[in-house]
């Protein structure tokens, strides 16, 4: 017993775990925050297209030698740009839009990245190296966490209701445009600091996930809130621990994590999930069944 | 010149602009019937997916294209099923499945010991390929190009028109697996040129770039197919000369090409546009709206319908 004890307890001698540990349940918990407004919005495919779009950015800022978060930011705001540019101004669907645009942004990161290898290295972008995390790599982080989840708890009532009903906010007198670019800012800050925990092709689920989950679980967004955080924190903790007995990858152990978790609640949710709502369709069909025998 | 001919004298390059070329093609094809479906999500759901697929065929033995093509069927069906079964809208279940299954993917990958490069099946690996890939790349991409062009416009009308497609009586159901075999299909053998991060753009660019250009279908299929060619070509030519990443050149390519058609295209470009906006006559579309009547209507005309059934019936959109 003890031996197990110990053995469970290894990982948390070591300074690297436990730094990566609390710098993904950070990260796992602003995503996890933002992933509520990301689900209700409908903007998944935005998570994913902005993540990918960073990439030149975080590459041109460590071949210039600045901090990353700015480049990446910068990019990402650039690439939201574009796609609403490309979306008023011609006849391609948002999604063939959103899709040209990232993928551009990518290629453009590549092509930057194979010119300048000894600058980047490609691998950390994409899967992010949690468990090597440095001193200013972990500030950036913390400042993006902490004015993502300052915004976000002030303003959380005005942009619920502008994810739920743009047109009634506009009609209350709220600034629809600040809000959508607000929560597109915040998104992006939030991609570039999962970039850090699970890289470039997994922030994405870090986005969705965790909203997705917790809207099966309640009706109630405030509770829908503190659910989708406490997955992320939950998910990656657990999974950035978990990471060290199965000597997998960090990013993969997280993201896999929140996909079990989902497909536990798919399955058990007590009113959304397969199993409740089969039941339920059975008890309803019961009496009619009686009643014709 | 002789310089800029160089690549030719490679049996490497050759390689890699024939395959290139055929991958383009396909993926062009494909992409025309995608963008009008609204399917181009799909493309890069699937072909994060494969991932697991190839490390698990890897692990068993089996031929990595194989185990690719079923684990993005599956990631397409699984959505499928978590949409219908709970709220959630369909953009979120496919995030949610297509993440989970590259993340299962990356752990598998990271257990294994292989002499898989992970590099290769995320970024292509164009200059590398082997004989044995150039024939599969061949022969399933022609299988590919061959069975959409010749079922063309019934695969046409479930992307315009499901309901209209099951009044005549078309395997609607059939042909929307169909297509997603196609898709899955496609993306193994592009897997090869420009990796499954980049297949994406290749799914989705040059469909976009004709639909700038034009409103009839068969025009639409050569103009994308013309683009991702000459784009292909350049790219690689580009990528060795500069020593650039090819997958990354090619798209950039395909982006250019886009930029082009959207600024320049003769009635939905943004300059052509301007201009005819100032006459009345004029009638563009808004953004974002289905695609153009013109092209429904002559589809409707096509699909054997008597003419006066197709002008009743169609007129309405």
């Amino acid at each position: 017993m003890t031996d197990m004890l110990d053995t469970l307890a290894v990982p948390l001698q070591y300074e690297y775990m436990l730094r990566a540990m609390w710098v993904s349940a950070l990260i796992g918990g602003t995503c996890g925050f933002l992933s509520s407004f990301v689900t209700l919005k409908g903007w998944s495919l935005m998570g994913d297209a902005l993540s990918h779009a960073v990439v030149p950015g975080v590459a041109l800022a460590y071949i210039l030698g600045l901090p990353f978060a700015i480049g990446a930011f910068i990019a990402g705001l650039l690439a939201a740009g574009a796609m609403a540019f490309i979306k008023t101004t011609s006849r391609i669907r948002e999604d063939a839009t959103i899709g040209i645009v990232f993928t551009t942004f990518f290629a453009l990161g590549l092509v930057l990245i194979s010119k300048n290898q000894a600058h980047v290295d490609l691998k950390t972008i994409l899967y992010g190296n949690i468990l090597g995390i440095a001193g200013g790599d972990i500030l950036q982080v913390m400042i993006i966490s902490a004015v993502t989840l300052l915004i976000l708890g002030l303003k959380w009532k005005d942009l619920m209701l502008f994810c739920f009903d743009p047109n009634q906010a506009r009609t209350m007198g709220m600034k629809t445009n600040v809000l959508h670019v607000t929560l597109l800012a915040l998104l992006a800050a939030t991609a570039v600091a999962a970039l850090q925990a699970v890289g470039a092709i997994l922030v994405v689920a870090m986005l969705v996930t965790p909203g997705a989950t917790a809207y099966l679980l309640t009706d109630r967004f405030g509770k829908m809130l503190w659910i989708s955080s406490g997955l992320g924190v939950f998910s990656s903790v657990a999974g950035a621990y978990g990471s060290y007995f199965l000597n997998g990858a960090t990013g993969g152990c997280i993201v896999t994590l929140q996909a079990i978790l989902f497909i536990l609640v798919f399955i058990f949710a007590p009113k959304q999930g397969i199993l409740a709502s089969r039941l339920a369709i059975r008890r309803k069909m019961e009496p009619s069944t009686e009643a014709t025998a | 010149m002789s310089e800029f001919f160089e690549p030719f004298h490679y049996g490497f390059m050759r390689d890699a602009l024939l395959v290139g070329c055929l991958v383009g093609a396909m993926c062009a094809v494909l992409s025309c019937f995608l963008i009008l479906k609204g399917w181009s999500l799909m493309g890069d759901a699937v072909s994060h997916a494969v991932l697991p697929g190839i490390v698990l065929a890897y692990i068993a033995g089996l031929p990595l294209a194989l185990g690719a093509f079923a684990a993005g069927l599956l990631c397409a069906v699984t959505t499928g099923f978590v949409k219908r079964n709970c709220r959630l809208k369909e953009d979120t279940a496919m995030g949610v499945v297509f993440t989970g299954f590259f993340a299962f993917g990356i752990v598998l990958f990271s257990r294994t010991a292989s002499d898989l490069h992970l590099d290769h099946i995320l970024f292509g690996n164009i200059l590398g390929i082997v004989r044995s890939q150039v024939i599969q790349a061949l022969v399933l991409g022609s299988l590919v190009l061959g069975v959409t062009l010749v079922l063309r416009k019934d695969l046409l009308l479930i992307c315009f028109d499901p309901g209209q497609a099951r009044v005549l009586a078309l395997p609607d159901r059939f042909l929307n697996y169909l297509l997603l075999s196609l898709l899955a299909l496609a993306i193994v053998v592009a897997l090869q040129a420009v990796g499954i991060i980049l297949v994406i753009a290749m799914l989705i660019a040059p469909g976009c770039v004709a639909h700038l250009w034009t409103d009839r279908f068969d025009k639409m299929l050569f103009i994308a197919v013309a683009s991702a060619v000459s784009a292909t070509v350049i790219g690689i030519f580009a990528s060795y000369h500069f020593d650039a990443s090819t997958g990354g050149c090619i798209v950039l390519m395909q982006a250019f090409f886009f930029i082009l058609s959207l600024l320049f295209a003769p009635k939905y470009g943004i300059i052509g546009r301007a201009r005819s906006s100032a006459s009345p006559a004029c009638c563009h579309r808004p953004s974002g709206s289905s695609p153009s009547a013109g092209v429904c209507w002559r589809l409707a005309r096509r699909c054997r319908l008597s003419r006066s059934d197709a002008s009743g019936g169609r007129r309405r959109d």
